[in-house]
Order: C-alpha cells, then sequence, then structure tokens
C-alpha cells in the first residue's frame, strides 16, 4: 500500500520587509544595464528591494537568512523541516524562488522549501516584493527571493572555510573557492550539514523526536570570455535527507528525501547597442515520502523541466533600453498520486525602459502561450520619481497570475483538470529617503486575487481543488536604518523593519488563517574595533488557525544576540546565542521551534 | 494538511451509528446526562477537543477537556466510550487514550503503552474492553485490537485482527468488528466471541464496510463501496446477516454503482442511512432500498447518529473552523437546533 501525505501542503502565509536599497543614480550607466540578466539587481530599481548581506549567509539556512535580516514571514514545521515564505500576506505558491534569472518553484506543488536551499553559495540574495509575472511568470504574486550566481572577469583568487557548530549535534562546513583572471571565471562550493536537531520545547518535557537530518549541496560556476563573447555554465546539486519530526502532541517516523538538480548553460553576445544572452536550462526536483522510515514502502514524485530562452537588451541612447524575452519551457511531473503529465509552455515579454530627468518608467507586457491552459495576457507599470538626490517616489502597478500546479490538476483523487489560472492585480506607492547614516523607506500596497484554487471538501468522500477563492491583500511596510559613527572606534546602527498586512477573504470578511497581520525585526549593531555585537529582536503577531479568526497561535518577541571577532584577514569567529529567553513560539501550529541554543562560526579565508 | 484531511476524509470519514449508552449510579456532575461530541481536529495541529450538550443541544461547552485538566487533548480525536464510570477518549494521532471521570472530565489516567492508532473502544465485560487499532497505517499487517482493563486503565494484551479495524457493535453473545481498511480498503466482519473470547468467524461482505446495527437477530452492514477515484469504482451495499444461522447472509441489497451511503442507524424497526445529502429510512422488514429520502441535510455530514428519537448531524464545514451539530426530531424531520461546536466534529457519546 502505497501512501502519499503531500509534502508541502496549500497554505495561505503573510509578509515580508525591505531596506538598504540604493537610489544611486549611477545605476543608470549603460554598460551594467548592458549586461543585466532578468534577474539583476537594477531591473528592479522601483521596487521595494531587501538585499541579503552575503556575509552573514555563509553558514545560514534561507530561513535563517531571511528571519534574521528582513521581517519576512516564514512558516516553518518546525526547525529544518519543510519551510515556505509567505510576502504580503500571501500563500508560499505566490512567492517565486528565483535561481540565476531562472523561476524554480515545484510544478508539484507550486512551492520551493526554503531549506532546500542553502543560500551560503550564492553571491547575490535579495527579496523583491510586489508582483512580478512579466519577468518570472507563475506565481510571482507576493513577490520573489532571487538568488545569483555573479561571473566576473577580474584577477582573485579565494579560498574560504566555514564551519559552524551548535546545540543539538548541529554541524555544518562549507567550503568554496573562487578563482578568476580577466578571461577564465571559476567558483566552487560544496556544503554538508548534519543535525540531531533532538531539541527540547520549551515548557513541555517533549524532545524533538524523529527530526534529525543530513544533507549536502554543490555547485559549480564557470565562466569564459573571448572578446565580445561570454560562456558559462552555472550549476547546483543538493540532496536532503529529512525526518519528519514529530508534532507536540502526535508522534512520527516518517522521512522524506529531497534531490535537486539545477543546471544552466548560456552564451553571452555584447555589442555597443545590444546585447543577446541565450541559456538552456535542465531542472530537477525529486522527491521520496516514507510515512514509516523503517518500511520499506513509500510515495515518489519527480518533476522535471527543459527551458531554452533568449533575452535581448536593445538601448541606442542612455536614456532608454528594450529588453525582448522570449522562452519555451517544457515540464514533466511524475508522480505515485498524479501519474505523468507535461506541459508545454511558450512565454514572450517585452519590458521598455526609460530614463528621463526626474522620472524613470517601464512598461512591461507578457504573453504566455499553453496548449493546456488560456493564460491572460500580463502586464506591469513602474514609476520612479527621484525628485531630489536623497529622495524618491515609486509607484508599481501589475497584473500577475498563476498556473494550477500539476496537483491541483492531476491528484488521485480529486485533482481538477479544468481548473482555471489564478489572476491577480497588485499596486504599490512608496517613498524612499536615503543618506549615508540614515534611510527610510516606506511602502503601502494593496493586492486583489482572484479564482484562487483552494482544495474544497466534496460530496464524493474526498477533496477537490477549485477556482474558489477571492482574496484581498493590502498592508504597509516600513524600514528605517541609523548608523553612528561615535568615535574612531565606535560604530552604532540600527535597523527596523515593520510590515502590516491584512489579508482577508472576501467571501467571509475573514483574515486568511496561517497568516500574522504583524511583523517586525529590530537589527543592533555595535562595532568596536575588531569586535562586532548584534543584538536581533524579532516580534511576530499573532496567527489566526482558523477561517472563523476565533483561534490563533499567541504573538512573541525573541531575542537573538551574536558576538563575533575579527582576527584580521585570514580568520573570524562568531558566538551566537539565539532566543536568548527560552521563549516558547511556533509559526505553525503544534510544530514548537527551540529554545535558547548556541552556535560557534569558525571562519579561515585566504 | 489538506491532503491529510483529504486522507482522513477517505478513512475517516465514515463514522459508525450505534450509540454509546452508559447509566451512572454515582452522584450527578456537570457532564451527567447528556451528549459529549468528540472534535477530531486537523491532522498534525493538537486541536482536537470535546464539547458537550444537553440532548436537544439547547446548550452547548466547548472545550471542556481542556478545561477541567488544563491540557490540551491532543491530535486527532476518533471516537469516545464509557466504561465503569469513566468515558475513554480515543485519541488516534496522539496513540493515546484519555481516560475522564464520566461526569466531571478529570482526568483519571492516560493509556499510551500498548496503542498505535487507535480507532474505537467497546466495552465487553465488567472489566474488560477492546480497542480498535491500526497500528503503522502502511502497514497492513499489524491491525489488532487491544484489549483494555478498565479497572487499572492499561492495555493488557492484543488480538491480532485484519486490515483497517474500525467501529465495534455487539450483542449479548458476540461482538462484531468492521474492517473498512485504514488508508486502503477492506471487506470483512470480524466476529469475536463475547463468552470465548476469542475471534470464531469472519464475514466477507462488500468493499468499505462503514457502520453496522443489530437487531432482533441480525446484523446489518453497510459498505460504502469504493470511491470512483480508485478507478474500480464498487457499488454501496447493505447486508442482513443472520445471527442464529452461522451469519449467513440472508440479504444483500445493492446501490448504484456511483452511490456510496454511509451512517447505518436503527430507531425502532427502522433503519436509516445517509447519501449525498439525504437521509434514506427504510424498515428492518422491507425488501427493497427506499427510493424516497426521509429528509434532507443542507450541507455535508460528516457523521450522523440516531439516539433517542433524535437524528445527529455532524458538519466540518470547511474543516479549518468550527464545525456544527444540527438535531432534527426523527417522527417528522424537523430541526430541533444547530449549535458550533468544535473543529471537524465526529462521535458523539450519549450519556445518562
Amino acid at each position: 500500500m502505497k501512501h502519499q501525505l503531500l509534502f508541502l501542503p496549500v497554505f495561505i502565509f503573510a509578509t515580508q520587509f525591505m531596506s538598504g536599497q540604493k537610489l544611486s543614480r549611477q545605476k543608470y550607466v549603460l554598460d551594467s544595464v548592458f549586461i543585466e540578466g532578468i534577474s539583476s539587481k537594477s531591473v528592479f530599481e522601483a521596487y521595494p528591494v531587501t538585499s541579503l548581506p552575503d556575509s552573514v549567509s555563509n553558514t545560514l539556512s534561507l530561513p535563517e537568512l531571511l528571519a534574521q535580516n528582513t521581517a519576512v514571514f516564514v512558516r516553518e514545521y518546525g526547525k529544518g523541516m519543510l519551510a515556505g515564505i509567505s510576502l504580503r500576506g500571501t500563500g508560499a505558491a505566490h512567492t517565486q524562488i528565483v535561481w540565476n534569472g531562472i523561476p524554480v518553484n515545484s510544478i508539484l506543488n507550486g512551492q520551493t522549501d526554503l531549506n532546500t536551499f542553502s543560500p551560503g553559495g550564492f553571491d547575490e540574495i535579495f527579496v523583491k516584493k510586489g508582483g512580478s509575472s512579466v519577468s518570472f511568470g507563475s506565481g510571482a504574486i507576493g513577490g520573489v527571493v532571487i538568488l545569483n550566481d555573479k561571473i566576473t572577469f577580474s584577477k582573485k583568487f579565494k579560498i574560504a572555510n566555514y564551519t559552524k557548530l551548535g546545540s543539538f549535534k548541529t554541524g555544518i562546513n562549507r567550503f568554496k573557492i573562487i578563482s578568476g583572471n580577466q578571461k577564465i571565471y571559476t567558483k566552487f562550493s560544496f556544503q554538508i550539514q548534519k543535525s540531531k536537531n533532538d531539541y527540547i520545547y520549551p515548557g513541555y518535557n517533549i524532545k524533538n523526536e524523529n527530526g534529525e537530518y543530513q544533507g549536502w549541496d554543490f555547485a559549480l560556476i564557470n565562466g569564459l570570455k573571448f572578446r565580445k563573447h561570454q560562456l558559462y555554465v552555472k550549476s547546483k546539486i543538493s540532496k536532503l535527507d529529512r525526518e519528519t519530526s514529530r508534532t507536540l502532541y502526535m508522534p512520527q517516523n516518517g522521512k522524506l528525501l529531497t534531490g535537486n538538480t539545477y543546471l544552466l548553460g548560456g552564451w553571452l553576445w555584447q555589442n555597443k547597442y545590444f546585447d543577446s544572452r541565450t541559456e538552456l536550462v535542465y531542472l530537477n526536483e525529486n522527491y521520496q515520502y516514507y510515512f514509516n522510515k523503517n518500511l520499506p514502502g513509500n510515495s515518489q514524485s519527480k518533476a522535471q523541466t527543459l527551458l531554452a530562452r533568449n533575452l535581448i537588451n536593445i538601448a541606442r541612447k542612455k536614456s532608454y533600453k528594450l529588453m525582448i524575452g522570449n522562452e519555451i519551457s517544457r515540464q514533466t511531473g511524475t508522480g505515485d498520486n498524479t501519474g505523468k503529465h507535461i506541459r508545454t509552455n511558450f512565454a514572450s515579454f517585452l519590458i521598455w525602459s526609460q530614463y528621463l530627468n526626474k522620472l524613470n518608467y517601464q512598461l512591461k507586457l507578457r504573453q504566455d502561450i499553453n496548449p493546456g491552459i488560456k493564460i491572460p495576457l500580463t502586464g506591469a507599470i513602474a514609476l520612479s520619481f527621484p525628485f531630489h538626490s536623497t529622495h524618491r517616489l515609486r509607484f508599481n502597478a501589475s497584473k500577475n497570475f498563476r498556473l494550477p500546479t500539476f496537483n491541483d490538476l492531476y491528484w488521485i483523487p480529486g485533482g481538477n483538470p479544468q481548473l482555471q489560472p489564478e489572476t491577480s492585480y497588485g499596486v504599490d506607492a512608496g517613498y524612499d529617503y536615503q543618506r549615508p547614516d540614515f534611510e527610510t523607506h516606506i511602502t503601502f500596497f494593496y493586492i486583489d486575487s482572484r479564482n484562487l484554487i483552494k482544495w474544497v471538501p466534496g460530496n464524493n468522500q474526498y477533496w477537490h481543488p477549485e477556482n474558489f477563492e477571492s482574496v484581498q491583500y493590502s498592508g504597509m511596510e516600513l524600514a528605517f536604518v541609523k548608523k553612528f559613527k561615535i568615535h574612531k572606534n565606535w560604530a552604532l546602527s540600527d535597523k527596523i523593519n515593520f510590515n502590516y498586512n491584512r489579508a482577508v477573504n472576501l467571501k467571509t470578511g475573514k483574515f486568511l488563517p496561517y497568516t500574522p497581520q504583524i511583523t517586525g525585526l529590530n537589527v543592533f549593531n555595535v562595532t568596536y574595533k575588531r569586535y562586532h555585537f548584534v543584538y536581533r529582536y524579532r516580534y511576530q503577531g499573532k496567527i489566526y488557525t482558523t477561517t472563523s479568526n476565533t483561534k490563533f497561535l499567541p504573538a512573541y518577541p525573541l531575542h537573538n544576540v551574536s558576538l563575533a571577532f575579527d582576527y584580521g584577514k585570514h580568520f573570524d569567529m562568531q558566538l551566537n546565542i539565539n532566543n536568548l529567553l527560552n521563549t516558547y513560539y511556533e509559526n505553525v501550529p503544534s510544530r514548537p521551534q527551540p529554545g535558547r541554543y548556541y552556535e560557534i562560526i569558525l571562519n579561515f579565508k585566504i | 494538511m489538506k491532503r491529510i484531511n483529504l486522507l482522513l476524509a477517505l478513512s475517516l470519514i465514515i463514522s459508525f451509528t450505534s450509540c454509546k449508552k452508559h447509566k451512572t449510579t454515582e452522584a450527578e456532575g456537570e457532564f451527567a446526562s447528556g451528549v459529549f461530541i468528540v472534535n477530531e481536529g486537523n491532522f498534525g495541529q493538537g486541536n482536537a477537543g470535546i464539547s458537550f450538550a444537553d440532548k436537544d443541544f439547547s446548550k452547548v461547552t466547548n472545550n471542556v477537556f481542556e478545561t477541567v485538566n488544563n491540557s490540551a487533548l491532543g491530535d486527532q480525536a476518533q471516537s469516545i466510550g464509557f466504561s465503569n464510570g469513566k468515558a475513554y477518549i480515543v485519541v488516534t494521532g496522539s496513540s493515546k487514550i484519555e481516560v475522564v471521570e464520566d461526569d466531571t472530565m478529570e482526568r483519571v489516567a492516560t493509556i499510551s503503552s500498548g496503542l498505535t492508532n487507535p480507532r474505537y473502544f467497546e466495552p465487553i465485560g465488567e472489566h474488560t474492553a477492546l480497542v480498535t487499532c491500526w497500528g503503522d497505517p502502511t502497514d497492513n499487517t499489524d491491525d489488532y485490537l487491544a484489549i483494555v482493563n478498565t479497572n487499572s486503565d492499561v492495555v493488557s494484551g492484543h488480538i491480532s485482527v485484519g486490515l483497517g479495524p474500525e467501529k465495534m457493535v455487539k450483542n449479548d453473545d458476540y461482538l462484531f468488528v468492521a474492517h473498512k481498511g485504514a488508508w486502503s480498503t477492506n471487506n470483512k466482519v470480524t466476529v469475536y466471541d463475547l463468552v470465548l473470547r476469542q475471534i470464531v468467524n469472519t464475514i466477507t461482505v462488500g468493499d468499505r464496510p462503514n457502520s453496522m446495527v443489530v437487531k432482533d437477530g441480525y446484523l446489518w452492514v453497510l459498505c460504502s463501496g469504493e470511491p470512483d477515484w480508485t478507478g474500480n469504482e464498487t457499488a454501496g451495499q447493505l447486508f442482513k446477516i443472520d445471527l442464529n444461522n452461522n451469519f449467513n447472509i440472508e440479504t444483500t441489497f445493492d446501490f448504484d454503482t456511483t452511490a456510496h451511503p454511509d451512517f447505518l442507524s436503527v430507531s425502532g424497526n427502522d433503519l436509516y442511512y445517509y447519501l449525498n445529502g439525504k437521509i434514506y429510512k427504510m424498515n428492518t422488514g422491507d425488501t427493497t432500498l427506499p427510493n424516497q429520502e426521509f429528509m434532507t441535510y443542507n450541507g455535508m455530514a460528516y457523521n450522523m447518529e440516531i439516539y433517542d428519537g433524535k437524528l445527529y448531524i455532524t458538519d466540518a464545514l470547511d474543516y479549518q473552523q468550527e464545525g456544527s451539530v444540527s438535531v432534527y426530531d426523527l417522527s417528522d424531520g424537523h430541526l430541533i437546533n444547530q449549535k458550533t461546536v468544535g473543529i471537524i466534529p465526529g462521535d458523539l457519546g450519549f450519556h445518562e
């Protein structure tokens, strides 16, 4: 008998954040524009973008990285387990995770399990809020999380090794080499991790049984430059074996094996007035779920994506640019619960950008053609008014969509091949103030999503999905950064993020469950000579757990401290105390997170 | 979670209909007389609970176990049974039984050793009860009946049975166990001799026997049949089994292939069952199934039971909020009361 509990259920989640975006006008220099791909940061200059510092990411998991640097809500089923992101109150399937310009959310369930991504190997990670279907297609409704490997041609040779040892027998090691010159670039990155993960639930005499995990993650990036041409290969292969941890009230003895392979080959041709980027991509995702890890029976599913795309940038003058994109993809999903299905999709898009004196704007259009399903024309407009060297106003409006997943269409029982795409209209407006020692960012947003796919009970004793729900998301995002230089040896800084969002079901007038309305983050830094002290305070508001809004997980504050010692160019170390006050907290009902725990991080660099 | 609920809906939605009755002779506590509603709660969320109502549902108190014992009940409460002045709340996901005083809800014991995915509790003697247990639901060979000593409240032994034992009914001589098949499917009824204290027969019935009643020397077994998504859809069937003639199937009533009935109950000489939002009624002497429904329910029943001339329908609504219980007068089908209870209300325990 085979049993298939879905790996990542269909939840509705919440929230996100922003800070640290640059207003600099020199970004409009064409040279940098020329070589940008679809996921380069400057494409998003009118959007609220949160860059995540790479220096902290080397041994963190993606949920930890987001939690420590943004007020984004991550719905994690206990530490190290399944984790989905929520931007602006939308669900995990409404945020695309983008690897080197390629959307990689599973075609089976529309989501990415954030714990399967080790961010340490990447050169650039950022969170972009707001609809982005023109650039990234299905699912980019709440926003996107972008992870980039950047190829640069200059003389360099770096070796680094990062080791983290922590409570619950947790160990992570990442080794990284970057080497290159004017013609060649190579990056190699390898991480192994292992954790017993048997933390005690604070206030309960219960251990997180069956929560062990181990995995590895490998990335190899190569680039070759000759005259006007660049050839490059990017790859990422990872494997994660996790037991499925118990809940507060329910023992478990299952395990989930996850494997991902991403391969990308590209050719960039740069000319005076245009560049052309052609890429071939292969993605493979593989899951094996054992309800009982001691028994042979399991359920399997896997999916493959083959994608070819071409991006052309045209810019005859410095004041405008036209990007033309064409891509074709073929996705194959196979599962014990779904059978084998293939989806072919063709997409064309145009992005027109013009830089005027006090106004920058972008117009975007995209049409997808898919033999199986009618996808609406999508489009976006972005306006930015840098009316002063330190002030900017911005405005975005977009139409976005999400295709039904293979599980929605074909799951046995219940899969509904008649499902239509979800459609969504989003607007946001914001103000940025930026000086070297002080930043303020304010954004208001509104999203109207229709035909949301929801699994509902049926009279035939099983559930089936329908284009059932309409939801309005609205809210506000605030970010402040203040830096002080008190003395030549002392520097202080403080960063505050605050998000408020309302995700309201239009039929019932109630908040969507499993989504907090409020999240906040305060990061206080002190640097004294070679010592860095960081105090992080995170607040998460209550999370309703019923559609009637009668029950909720309580709000909680979380305190983390860390002290780092920088011993010159080749060695630094860091000591973390997480959940300082041993607070009981959970983001998913009955899935407690650890109490106080400790980590030591040792970094060697050449 | 939805997928899991889907499985739950598949495997658990069909509840059984014989009523648990228990007469207490002790001093009357707050919960001495009325109906306990077992709110299953969501898979993995630990939000199961017990509600309590008078038999007309004019007043409902929710979360009574939690309130009295200052402790959560656990994950996926499946059923409630009564024995020796105690109530036994079977909590499948947590693989335990919470034993409470039946009139105060105060915890007496927690039985967790010897129980893996327990389903239903049935007393078979002064100090003995049986509990159907799935074992590991992905292992088709480890299903059993746990023998519970209701004096000391420990599991004292177990009897191996076929796949997916679920609800039980008994008469003076026998206990019958319907094997609906847990997460898979089965078509058996196990006959356990209450005098010999052993299994004496296995009756093959239709696919997925979901509910049973014993009436005047006959065992009635309602089977839902295989649902369409299996690719092997079979019709629902009702079996009339003669207990005085070697468990022979005297009559088989066949439904349409696409009809999958549920929740067989008895009141007087009338049988009741539920099919696609309609409640049907037939006399135990009838030779054909009824064509015309007795009444309709405007919703989706998660469970239906009859007790003392009243029909109770539980409704899980969207499964993500508090469900409801509707109480109808069986004499004319009029709605007496409809009340909000806990999340995914299922089994009902009638107590007086």
